[in-house]
């Protein structure tokens, strides 16, 4: 196996043995020194080669290429068999593509195309939620179906089975609100108002959050991965094709089973949250039971807990819409699965605190 | 040519699928060049041979050497080694979806060939143009036809110059021209390469065209071994019901 040059006229490159990567790299190199060294002319003697493979056609390929930019003529002579049949695999003139990777896009071409796409996201995600409300909303009560049967499962495997992490997450942060408080009103010698201002902010605001919040880790996530996998099987398409509607077929279900749902985890949440204060309160800081449960009865009130509760299924509306409308926009296979499941729960968290500073605001 | 060591002989070879015995004992050999072609009725065991064939799954009994040499005594490296040596394209193609089609043809090039960037750019087009999808390059999996996958797919199995390909189901499910376009390639292949080619194929049209030899394998058996033009003239009625497409409840009516 050798590549040599013969400065005889026109000058020659002699190849034999194996037309293979460590061949083609040093005739690539070869065919360099021949446009160095001004020659209009080279010829590339082949007929000793007996094998070759896509390396060393390739490098011969891309030297062919080289020495035409130089002004360097090349004549290949005399290949046989396999090698013959490697060049002409290789043949830049074959080549179909010479086709290059799609320019990156630009600053302005990003933000423009950012900004137009976060546009049509909006739409789509507005069109699917007043689509959803239409039909879980409206169009039971004009005679049109709901599947009872989804409804009940989905309550089954969104609510029953969450109670539980429900309930240890409000534990926990019930005592980390009661001790937070407590430190600072102890200061101040007001201990027994720990118990009012968990009572408040456990039915006002972090009883529906908290559990808004790991519902939408447990079951936004569980919605885009179900419908984004649907879609890339052409599940959704097979629906379509029935002439059934994929807002009322999939989505209504989740949302009525939802909207049940996330109030009555919310209560539970509540509880947890309340209950937690109370074991803090009693024995760690050695408050009476009594004065405990009055001044929780005090903080207790009745459209306090109504808000929670409203605010809850509204995000749980939010859970549902924005898990179904990136499980149906999905493209691109199992990353694009994955991709669609990420989003969704950072979706879900971005509008779940939209939604209660909204509620802040307008409650006052 | 007697006395040759065959590129892939199989002996005996016994598969499991969970509890079921799904190949009792096949015994083959594909010699260096031909196309063998291997047939048979739906899950009648032909995939799950390939894979065992290729190490993906291990057998139960017998073996599979590779140039006289066992799969079951290599290690690792040498296991990886001989991988590099055959391509295999899978039934539905088996990209990459979160690559392009160039990125899935330069993956085992840049994980084993060791060569420039230059290098791979050239015989990542090399390769494409060979199937077609020269005009391809920058797509996405998602974005292809099934037959284009199919292609790319052949494309990804050739990226490494093989030098025993084995294609599982190249041809269902396509167009009647692409199909054709692929035995052609397949054939093509053959010729100018030597490349040995192992095609799963339940194809009547595409057998015919492509193969040397044939392997029917009928519930997990080996129903015939032999020419092609044999297995055409076979009066062993699984081999004749195949090849006159003869459905089942004939044979059981007589």
């Amino acid at each position: 196996m050798a590549v040599d040059l013969e400065k005889r006229e026109p000058w020659m490159i002699r190849v034999t043995g194996r037309l293979s990567g460590e061949t083609g790299q040093e005739l690539l190199s070869m065919v360099d020194t021949v446009a160095e060294a001004g020659r209009k002319e080279v010829e590339i003697e082949m007929s000793g080669v007996d094998s070759a493979d896509s390396a060393g056609a390739a490098f011969l390929s891309r030297a062919r290429e080289r020495a035409a930019k130089s002004g360097v003529a090349v004549r290949v002579r005399g290949a046989r068999g396999v090698a013959s049949e490697f060049i002409h695999l290789f043949d830049a003139s074959l080549l179909q593509s010479h086709i290059e990777a799609p320019r990156k896009a630009g600053l302005f071409e990003s933000v423009g195309e950012w900004f137009f796409g976060a546009l049509i996201e909006a739409k789509a995600l507005f069109g699917l939620l007043v689509d959803s409300i239409y039909w879980t909303f409206i169009a039971p009560f004009e005679r049109r179906g709901v599947r009872w049967g989804a409804v009940w499962d989905e309550m089954h495997q969104m609510g029953v089975r969450s109670i539980v992490i429900v309930y240890v997450v409000n534990i926990l942060l019930g005592f980390t609100m009661a001790l937070l408080a407590a430190n600072q009103l102890g200061q101040v010698g007001m201990n027994f108002l720990v118990a009012d201002l968990v009572a408040i902010g456990f039915t006002r605001e972090l009883g529906a959050l908290m559990t808004a919040i790991i519902m939408s880790a447990r079951t936004g996530s569980a919605i885009t991965a179900e419908l984004a996998t649907m879609t890339v099987q052409e599940e959704v398409d097979a629906l379509k094709s029935m002439g059934l509607n994929t807002t009322q077929f999939l989505v209504t279900p989740k949302i009525i089973a939802m909207v049940i749902c996330m109030p009555a985890l919310t209560i539970i949440a509540m509880f947890a949250g309340i209950e937690a204060g109370f074991l803090l309160g009693v024995f760690q800081l050695g408050i009476a039971p009594a004065t405990w449960i009055h001044r929780t009865i005090v903080g207790l009130q009745l459209n306090n807990i109504l808000l929670g509760l409203g605010k809850s299924a509204c995000y749980a509306v939010v859970i549902v819409v924005v898990g179904c409308h990136n499980g149906l926009r999905v493209s691109g296979g199992a990353r694009g699965v994955g991709m669609a499941t990420t989003r969704s729960v950072v979706m879900d968290v971005f509008f779940i605190i939209m939604v209660a500073a909204l509620f802040a605001v307008i409650a006052g | 040519m007697a006395g040759r060591v065959p590129v892939l002989e199989v002996r005996g070879l016994v598969a499991h699928y969970g509890e079921r015995e799904v190949l009792h004992g096949v015994s083959f050999e594909a010699e260096e060049g031909e196309i063998l072609a291997v047939i048979g009725g739906s899950g009648c065991g032909k995939t799950m041979l390939l894979k065992h064939v290729i190490g993906l799954m291990r057998p139960a009994s017998g073996s599979v050497k590779f140039w006289g040499k066992d799969i079951e005594m290599m290690d690792e490296g040498e296991l990886s080694a001989l991988q590099a040596r055959f391509g295999v394209s899978f039934q539905s193609g088996g990209l990459f979806n979160s690559m392009t089609l160039y990125d899935n043809i330069a993956l085992p090039l840049r994980e084993r060939s060791g060569l420039s960037e230059e290098i791979i750019d050239t015989i990542v087009r090399a390769k494409l143009s060979l199937v077609g999808l020269g005009e391809a390059l920058w797509r996405m999996p998602s974005e292809l036809s099934g037959g284009m996958r199919k292609r790319a797919g052949f494309a990804r199995a050739l990226a490494l110059d093989p030098e025993i390909v084995f294609f599982d189901e190249p041809s269902a499910g396509l167009d009647p021209i692409t199909a054709a376009g692929l035995d052609e390639l397949i054939l093509r292949l053959r010729r100018t390469l030597g490349i040995t080619v192992v095609v799963i194929t339940h194809e009547l049209e595409s057998i015919k065209k492509v193969a040397d030899r044939v392997l029917m394998l009928d519930q997990g058996n080996v129903a015939f071994l032999g020419l092609l033009e044999d297995a055409l003239k076979s009066r062993e009625a699984r081999v004749k019901q195949f090849f006159s497409r003869v459905p089942d409840e004939a044979i059981a009516a007589r």
